[in-house]
């Protein structure tokens, strides 16, 4: 924002209006006192068709002539036209040729010296800072009005022009030193980002056409009620000064309202609510007002309606014109707010007054049928409006790739033809397409309801599919049909899945024509004995051992009802855990046993699976991706069992999960930071997937959201805490010093280090996004798409700084209510601010980042030097920093003379130059030089290929060697290690591939 | 292309030949066919278009004319053909120049929003790595 031409501009526009207002007050008592109150209908006319063609010869004028020369040009116009105006009256100039041109000329210097004060601020400072101009132009309004209404009594209208010409040469002179301060400070909202496109695209011309039937609507309504109540006033009022004093009253006094309003509510107003709410405000009050006014004819609804249109006019319809302009480049932005306001609006209005015109007296003897017809203009003009309203948010989401996508339906859902299509390509010959199609059926459901009739398909594959979707999700109301299916089922492979499917029911049906097929089909056998066991009893422990190398789903299953059986026998839940300890120590029964420890327990082997899913074992996530919602229900009671990193990994896995929404929503609360942040994900990979959400709808989001919010503020108060200290002297008598020396601590007052800094750094921009997905999760919980909110908080947390902020206004019009966070993120933007006599960084971390609290309290001193090392590169940027603290502990320092690797040899390490340089060779290529803070060797941590450069030490280097073990480790925590190793591939394989870029 | 025939074409590309089943059909979950005319254009701004059949000439943005011609795109940059994947590399590194693609027969695509493969990759460290491993291998082929 640049203050000084802001201020400026201020005072510009307050004398601008100040002119405009006195000229017309002026203007219309002349035009009265020569041709009575009764020709005032064409005045409208004539005027709103002056405005309009004023504007467009401005228009044509400045696409041709820089504004900075037209302006100063058209204010001396106006001064010399207002000082000569009482004059041009006495020489015999028509008085209707006056009024129009000095109205006219008037309202295009203003709209001209309102682009001006537009030039000076940019983004939510415009939305702050805009509607307070707006204010300065209504005082400027309210002195002119009330001013002219005493000062025409004593000494006659004829002193008005003679203040208005006065009033332009200040003008005058304010719009000469806010154009030296806009060159001096910057032109903020007259400048486009650079690489922003400078003409109108696909969605501003659409959010143009709309405004512009907004404009015309708005003037339309607009002119009919201004006639009905000249009308009302006519009547009133029957002396010519009288009307006239009464006319600039009451525009005073509606200006004394709107000016309150713009100091005080709109401001607020536009940096909280949506455009769609803001811009539906005046309509709908002018259609409250009227309808009384219809229902309840009189001076007082009139004026209520009149009132209502004049203040929210500005209020609320022309700040909302404003913000929707604010999607367009500065030069089109600046044309179209003068056409917008010059020319479409006034003919609109124009048309208006003159088809009542037409229409003669009749238009206004009938008022409440004239009032009727004006509510459907209305509700006409609050469609567009809404319409303009959605368009703004496409248009400004638009350059930031956001859109709306179309609601995604469930797709796990299908339909028969489907699974019969997907079951013949499960048995395809090709051993990936078989693969595929076995991966689509496990994920896929279909309707229960359908179910029933095909159960004795022609297709024994889809007969077994079938079987096996009721064996995961048993139907009562199919017993019956899967009994019979069943009872004549041929094929072996669907007989099984059948036999299981009413054993997990509790039906005995199968068993004994499975008996007697058994002794012909292993497998029919196995399934037999499985099912005994599950319904009968037996040796259920040995079976579950068995089946959790066979089918860990049905030991899922037969370890349920076996602790339901055995609920009061303590010495069954360790004969239990024995057996599954014995069968997870087996490399093909150790996938089986985490399944069923994690969807049906004992809470007794949760350290075993919680071991597993530390060490990210691919077997232990496979599990967490298929609990169904009672294992996810048991995990859920248990969580607290489960170490963080346990929790991390299962909040990450369940994003691949069709079931675990109780276990999701617990751990959308979770205390540890890392593991709410992944819950959040992965609560928002679900809603965009289009599965089902209802768990979410009931999860305490709203706890989720407050906590990323306290923890993001927290963050920021840690950061204006270090500000303060970076400015404060070590033996200042601060409550910080007087605590530490109370406790007998070394006084703390130094400022963060360069490391710690960096570290609050990105954990506050990793607060922002766990505030986002929040936000997200909750759109998600309302039934609204996320995707656009979690779009946006990528660019809100990764993007360019104009994108940064495009995004936070992207991210008013989307959330729904929770306006504090505008205001966190936009402090989030700001630099901070030193804040003196408050508790240190750490304290105010410590309830939400241990981690982080410990490092800015200086406990990780030590790792401090690596930490800040590993950062330099680009693939560990944005590592979250336990994760990379993990990391640099495990590194190796190495001290380097001579070769560090030659070509051609296998390579285990990558590594990140501590001090001094390494050189790559690569023949034919010079040799590249790699200084500290650069990495080598990258590759061999994801392959095992050949080293492609030989590696030497400039003199002597010292290097971290991050082995293959160890970076798998870590990636395991941060897959954004992964993503960032990724990108540094990319960027060397960019140039030569662009069917990859 | 119902589900299954979408994660069929993903499964041909090479850089997704490493991909899990599962992590294909999630995937192929996000994907939606387009049926590209020839003649009609493309750009990687924020989706990543996987050929499925027929062919687009590609081309950095800015390498050639706004309204360059399908040899010119193709001279300037290369072909796109069944199997390949334009534009995946912005999910990793957003600030890749972007891709201008041109169908220059009937072809059909998959279009995945980067944000939805972005999602997909960071949900399975596994798929992150495997993603990662075959741009190592592209880069050690020289292809």
């Amino acid at each position: 924002m640049n203050r000084r031409a802001y201020l400026l501009g201020a005072a510009m526009v307050l004398a601008g209006n100040f002119v405009a207002v006195a000229l017309r007050s002026f203007a219309e008592g002349a035009f009265v006192a020569a041709y009575g109150k009764q020709q005032l209908p064409w005045l409208f006319v004539a005027s709103a068709g002056g405005f309009a063609a004023a504007t467009f010869l401005y228009d044509v004028i400045t696409r041709r002539a820089h504004a900075r020369v037209v302006d100063p040009v058209l204010i001396a116009l106006v001064g010399c036209a207002a000082a000569g105006a009482p004059g041009l009256l006495h020489a015999g100039v028509s008085p209707a040729v006056l009024v129009v041109a000095l109205a006219a000329l008037s309202q295009v210097v203003g709209l001209a010296l309102w682009n001006r004060v537009a030039a000076s601020v940019a983004g939510r400072d415009a939305r702050r800072m805009l509607p307070r101009a707006g204010a300065a132009v209504t005082a400027g309004g309210v002195i002119a009005g009330l001013g002219a209404g005493s000062l025409a009594v004593p000494l006659g209208t004829a002193i008005l022009p003679y203040l208005g010409a006065a009033a332009s040469a200040v003008v005058l002179a304010l719009a000469i030193a806010q154009e030296r301060a806009l060159a001096a400070g910057g032109a903020p909202g007259a400048t486009a980002p650079p690489g922003t496109a400078e003409s109108l695209g696909e969605p501003q011309v659409r959010l143009l056409s709309a405004m512009i039937a907004v404009a015309v609507l708005e003037g339309i309504v607009a002119t009919v009620i201004d006639l009905q109540f000249a009308a009302e006033l006519k009547s009133r009022y029957r002396g010519e000064t009288e009307f006239a004093v009464a006319f600039a009253l009451f525009y005073g006094g509606t200006n004394a309202v709107l000016l309150l309003l713009q100091v005080t509510a709109v401001p607020r107003l536009l940096v909280t609510r949506s455009l769609p709410t803001t811009a539906a405000i005046h309509p709908a009050l002018v259609i409250v007002w009227y309808a009384a006014f219809a229902l309840v004819p009189g001076f007082v609804a009139l004026a209520g309606t009149r009132t209502s249109d004049q203040v929210l006019r500005l209020a609320t319809s022309r700040t909302a014109q404003e913000v929707s302009l604010s999607a367009f480049p500065p030069g089109p932005r600046a044309r179209w707010k003068v056409l917008l306001r010059g020319a479409v609006g006034p003919a609109g209005a124009a048309s208006a007054a003159l088809v009542l015109l037409l229409l003669g007296p009749s238009a206004v003897e009938h008022p409440t049928r004239l009032a009727a017809l004006t509510i459907g203009v209305c509700l006409v003009w609050w469609l567009c409006a809404h319409a303009a309203a959605r368009r703004f948010q496409a248009a400004l989401a638009a350059p930031l790739g956001i859109a709306a996508r179309a609601v995604r339906e469930d797709p796990t859902r299908i339909e028969l033809a489907t699974l019969e299509r997907w079951t013949a390509e499960a048995g395809a010959d090709d051993a990936r397409t078989a693969a595929l199609a076995r991966a689509a059926l496990a994920r896929a459901r279909v309707d229960p309801e359908t179910l029933g009739e095909h159960l004795r398909h022609d297709e024994p594959a889809v007969r077994a599919a079938l079987f096996e979707q009721l064996a995961r999700s048993p139907t009562p109301a199919l017993r019956n049909e899967l009994r019979a299916a069943v009872a004549i089922e041929e094929d072996d492979r669907a007989f099984s899945l059948g036999m299981k499917a009413l054993a997990l029911a509790g039906d005995d049906g199968g068993l004994a024509r499975g008996r007697s097929r058994g002794a012909l089909s292993r497998d029919v056998a196995a399934s037999v004995r499985s099912a005994e066991i599950t319904l009968l009893g037996g040796d259920v422990l040995g079976e579950v051992g068995r089946l959790c190398a066979r089918d860990p789903g049905w030991a899922i299953a037969l370890v349920r009802t076996h602790r339901t059986r055995t609920a009061d026998d303590a010495g069954a839940a360790d004969e239990l855990a024995a057996a599954l300890r014995t069968a997870a120590v087996d490399p093909a029964r150790r996938a089986g046993a985490l399944a069923v420890i994690a969807c049906a327990g004992p809470a007794a082997m949760l350290p075993l699976l919680d071991e597993a899913l530390a060490a990210g074992a691919p077997e232990a996530l496979a599990a967490i991706a298929a609990l169904d919602e009672a294992g996810a229900a048991m995990l859920a009671a248990h969580r607290d069992q489960l170490t963080p990193l346990a929790r991390l990994a299962i909040a990450r896995a369940l994003a691949r999960a069709t079931a675990g929404g109780a276990l999701l929503a617990a751990l959308l609360g979770d205390a540890d930071p890392e593991v709410a942040h992944a819950a959040l994900r992965t609560a928002l990979a679900f809603a965009s997937s289009g599965r089902d959400t209802s768990d979410l709808a009931r999860a305490p989001i709203a706890a989720a959201l407050d906590a990323a919010l306290a923890a993001l503020v927290a963050h920021l108060d840690a950061r204006d805490a270090d500000a303060a200290l970076a400015t404060t002297r070590p033996d200042d008598a601060t409550p910080a010093n007087a605590a530490n020396a109370a406790n007998g601590a070394p006084n703390a007052t130094t400022a963060l280090t360069a490391c710690a800094r960096h570290e609050l750094e990105l954990a506050t921009r990793g607060c922002v996004a766990r505030l986002m997905w929040a936000a997200a999760v909750e759109t998600a919980a309302a039934g609204r798409d996320p995707a656009p909110l979690a779009a946006t908080a990528r660019r809100l947390v990764g993007g360019r700084e104009p994108d940064r902020k495009r995004a936070l206004d992207v991210v008013q019009e989307l959330q729904a209510g929770r306006t504090e966070m505008l205001a966190v993120i936009e402090r989030w933007l700001r630099p901070p601010v030193a804040r003196p006599g408050g508790a240190l960084p750490g304290q105010l971390l410590a309830p939400h980042d241990r981690w982080l609290a410990r490092l800015c309290d200086g406990e990780l001193a030590e790792l401090e030097p690596a930490l800040a090392m590993l950062r330099r590169p680009a693939l560990f940027a944005t590592v979250a920093g336990p994760a990379l603290a993990t990391l640099a502990s495990r590194a190796r320092t190495r001290e380097v003379t001579g070769e560090l690797f030659a070509a051609a040899a296998e390579g285990h390490a990558m590594f990140v130059v501590t001090s001094g340089a390494l050189l790559a060779r690569r023949d034919p290529a010079p040799a590249r030089r790699i200084e500290a803070g650069g990495v080598v060797g990258e590759l061999a941590v994801l392959t095992r290929a050949p080293r492609a450069a030989t590696v030497v030490a400039d003199g002597t280097a010292t290097v971290l060697e991050i082995d293959r073990d160890t970076f798998a480790a870590a990636a395991r925590r941060a897959p954004e290690l992964v993503l960032g190793l990724s990108a540094t591939l990319a960027g060397w394989l960019a140039p030569d591939r662009p069917d990859v870029l | 292309m119902d589900l299954l025939e979408r994660a069929r074409a993903l499964a041909a590309c090479p850089l997704f030949a490493e991909l899990a089943p599962p992590v294909v059909i999630r995937l192929a979950e996000r994907a939606v066919p387009r049926d590209l005319a020839a003649g009609e254009r493309r750009s990687t701004d924020d989706t990543v278009w996987v050929v499925a059949e027929g062919s687009m000439a590609v081309v950095a943005r800015g390498a050639a004319k706004l309204d360059a011609s399908v040899s010119s795109m193709r001279r300037h940059g290369g072909t796109a053909s069944a199997g390949h994947v334009v534009g995946l590399v912005r999910v990793v590194a957003p600030s890749t120049p972007v891709v201008e693609a041109i169908a220059d027969r009937p072809t059909r695509v998959l279009a995945l929003a980067v944000d939805d493969v972005r999602d997909v990759l960071e949900e399975d460290p596994v798929a992150l790595a495997s993603l990662a491993g075959a741009l190592a291998r592209l880069l050690v082929e020289g292809g």
